[in-house]
């Protein structure tokens, strides 16, 4: 018994040791990490905790009280049509709008690898989107829509195709498409730098062994380029795919979910069951159902990439 | 000896000034008294407006320190609710006056309700009974209204003139006159409905004629009526269904935008204009040279009770509760509605004030001022106003007007199914307590 005690004074002492060892080695690292981590407490995790409770409750986003109401918030999803509804449009943006920039990002940035004449034109212009901010998208992208003065009907109309020209954002069939095209060439940009960085790792000598081998264009980008792109791929289809989850900004600059909801998806959703209708309860409830689909997409996406390329 | 510094003290001196702003709040001297305003004016002519009236009042008061803070409309929704009810908010407020805003507030208690000030400064005797009415929660009063809208019809007659096409006077002659119009190449009626509450505007002017007032009024105060009763679906359907297979709208109205709208009835693409006399500042003849622009109210309908302006309260101002400055923010708000404020609201702001206002020597042009003797014969009974619906229905009844009345533009819905989906949204969230005012008050 005695052994033992001496054992585990001499273990507590040696743990106390370590630590304070830790603290004077890492003590520096640890005020510099400080305000970050004060931060991200005070604007991220207390307002996911906060989000968590108000979903059990039916404030309405000024009253003092808040009452509990349980699970009623839950339950009122499944009767909820325009949650599904907006969750569909979702399921279509994710689709689209990630298959999209992936496929045009990665052929521009194929096209341009081998760093023709123009290259740097080329390269500027394809990434010029990125730095423009969310709302002079919106706003340019409504203009080339306007049914009045907009660029696009304009010139449906200049090679007789005016039978196809309308009001793209005010047609309840098109809006959704209309407003993922301005954000696909948005996003293409971004994309597209990131494939042309990953392509510069490609070896080159794996690709001069295909040819001497006898492999063609295509066979050398399928059975070469893009095995060796599989995780550059698989991050920026994930950064893609929690982005369609959580479009926000570009759908409430154009359309603000409308008209007659056919542009709806979660986020505008949540924004206006908060902010225009005060059932911040509610919204609560919508914005953890987005987090959670989010979250376990992106971790089937990314488990199922994993194993194809442990395969 | 050099001081060693410690570098968590100053890091958290540093967190500090940044987490409550200490840094960033303008100065106020000593014995002066900061009074916080939080108001909508980002109009360049209306901010200039404020700026100049908060400054005589300063000059008037040199102890009161005004601090203001102007905010979109959009902005301020979804800033105002967590401000206030944290106390960080301002002392006075000018915000959307509906049930969904500012009635949100009143009810969480987050506003005062002002009638002993209205007593002792006289408000309820200068400020029009109507006008407060839109500001009522429970028979109590909460806001002073700053401006109050006509909503009705501009119409362009040198065009009209020269097309040979007269003013419509009932709906089945405003169908006739869309057909003709169109024939000749034009986009009758400039109707836009992106976002959506244009369409709001358009139900509540035919609405309003085919009930009257005084139904109108029993109906959104008192819940006496339905919205799916088939006065009001045939109101619904001449608007929606009748006037848009006339040809009356573009096709692509659900994309147009209230900028639009007002682009093509100024470039005379359009004859006429549906909607509110706060836009008769794009008309003055600047904006349209050679061209006589005239505003009216919807033509009648038929089994209807008359033509009549559709009136109502935007925006307006009010005192918060955790406001310490309770009895200097009464003062502003005397101030505001002085004769001398009123004028420069009416004469630099071009805003139709709730009140008497001498506009002699002010700059208006005859489409302002016949608006303004429109109003002035409402608040003498002469005629009686119809109420807009959008600022005195719960959101969620909005909402409906909102997106049914996309659908239906675009032909996917029916006024049957828009009237029973009113309705329905209407008895699930019209409450007792949204009665603006007292039973007994008189119809406008």
């Amino acid at each position: 018994m005695i052994i033992l005690a001496v054992q585990s004074v001499t273990s507590t002492r040696t743990r106390s040791q370590r630590l304070s060892k830790h603290w004077v080695t890492y003590r520096a690292g640890y005020i510099f990490v400080l305000p970050s981590l004060v931060l991200y407490a005070i604007f991220m995790i207390y307002p996911f905790l906060q989000s968590i409770y108000l979903s059990f409750t039916d404030w309405n986003g000024a009253t003092a009280v808040k009452n509990w109401v349980g699970l009623d918030n839950y339950r009122q999803l499944f009767d909820d049509s325009l949650l599904w509804k907006s969750l569909w449009h979702n399921l279509i943006w994710i689709a689209i709008g990630t298959i999209a920039p992936l496929a045009i990002g990665f052929l521009l940035a194929v096209l341009l690898s081998s760093r023709p004449k123009g290259f740097t034109v080329f390269r500027t212009v394809y990434f010029l989107p990125q730095v423009l901010s969310t709302v002079i998208i919106g706003l340019v992208w409504g203009w080339i829509y306007n049914p009045i003065f907009g660029l696009l009907n304009t010139f449906l109309d200049s090679i007789g195709l005016d039978s196809w020209s309308r009001g793209w954002l005010g047609d309840t069939t098109w809006a959704l498409y209309a407003v993922l095209a301005a954000a696909i060439w948005a996003t293409i940009g971004f994309v597209f730098v990131i494939f042309l960085a990953g392509l510069q790792n490609v070896s080159r000598d794996l690709l001069e062994a295909a040819t001497l081998d006898g492999a063609n264009g295509w066979r050398r980008f399928w059975d070469v380029t893009v095995p060796q792109m599989a995780n550059v791929i698989t991050v920026v289809a994930a950064l893609l795919l929690i982005g369609g989850f959580s479009v926000f900004d570009i759908i409430f600059v154009m359309t603000g979910g409308g008209p007659a909801n056919s542009t709806e998806v979660i986020a505008t959703y949540a924004y206006t069951e908060a902010f225009t209708q005060n059932h911040v309860g509610y919204a609560s409830t919508l914005t953890l159902v987005m987090t959670v689909i989010t979250l376990v997409a992106s971790v089937i996406f990314i488990r199922l990439r994993e194993r194809g390329g442990e395969e | 000896m050099a001081h060693r510094r410690h570098p968590l003290l100053t890091l958290a001196f540093v967190l500090l000034l940044v987490l409550t702003g200490a840094g960033f709040r303008p100065a106020v001297a000593q014995d002066q008294i900061e009074l916080r305003v939080w108001d909508q004016f980002t109009d360049q002519a209306a901010s200039d407006t404020a700026d100049a009236i908060y400054k005589g009042f300063m000059d008037q008061n040199p102890n009161i320190k005004i601090t203001r803070e102007s905010y979109s409309t959009d902005d301020m929704r979804k800033t105002v609710n967590t401000a206030i009810s944290s106390g960080t908010g301002p002392d006075v407020i000018f915000y959307d006056a509906g049930l969904g805003f500012a009635g949100v507030l009143a009810q969480a208690g987050l506003l005062i309700p002002l009638d002993d000030m209205a007593k002792q400064y006289g408000w309820t005797d200068k400020i029009a009974p109507t006008a407060l009415e839109g500001t009522m929660l429970g028979g109590k009063l909460y806001g002073l209204p700053l401006q109050v809208d006509l909503i009705g019809l501009y119409y362009n007659k040198t065009l009209m003139d020269k097309e040979g096409l007269t003013v419509p006077t009932t709906v089945a002659d405003l169908a006739s006159f869309c057909t003709q119009a169109k024939d000749k190449g034009y986009i009758p009626l400039a109707l836009s409905d992106n976002p959506g509450w244009q369409a709001g505007h358009q139900f509540s002017m035919v609405t309003n004629n085919m009930l009257g007032p005084d139904a109108m009024k029993a109906l959104l105060f008192q819940n006496q009526g339905s919205w799916d009763s088939p006065e009001v679906t045939q109101a619904i359907n001449a608007y929606f269904v009748q006037l848009r297979d006339a040809g009356c709208f573009s096709d692509d109205v659900n994309a147009l935008t209230n900028d639009d709208a007002v682009s093509l009835f100024q470039a005379g693409q359009s004859l006429m204009y549906p909607t509110g006399s706060w836009q008769a500042n794009s008309f003055t003849p600047d904006n349209m040279p050679d061209m006589d622009v005239q505003f009216m109210s919807f033509p009648e309908l038929e089994g209807g009770q008359g033509s009549f302006w559709v009136s109502g309260v935007g925006s307006a101002w009010y005192i918060t509760s955790s406001s310490q400055r309770q009895q200097e923010a009464g003062q502003f708000l005397d101030y505001l509605f002085s004769p001398e404020s009123a004028q420069k609201w009416v004469g630099d702001a071009k805003f139709y004030v709730p009140m008497s206002v001498d506009t002699s020597g002010l700059d208006l042009t005859p489409l302002q001022t016949f608006i303004l003797g429109e109003l002035d014969k409402a608040s003498t009974g002469e005629i009686k106003l119809g109420y807009n619906i959008d600022v005195i229905a719960p959101p969620e009844f909005n909402d409906t007007m909102t997106n049914g009345f996309q659908q239906m533009l675009a032909g996917d819905k029916t006024a049957e199914q828009q009237a029973a989906d009113l309705q329905a949204a209407w008895a699930a969230n019209w409450q007792p307590l949204f009665q603006a005012s007292p039973a007994a008050s008189p119809a406008p």
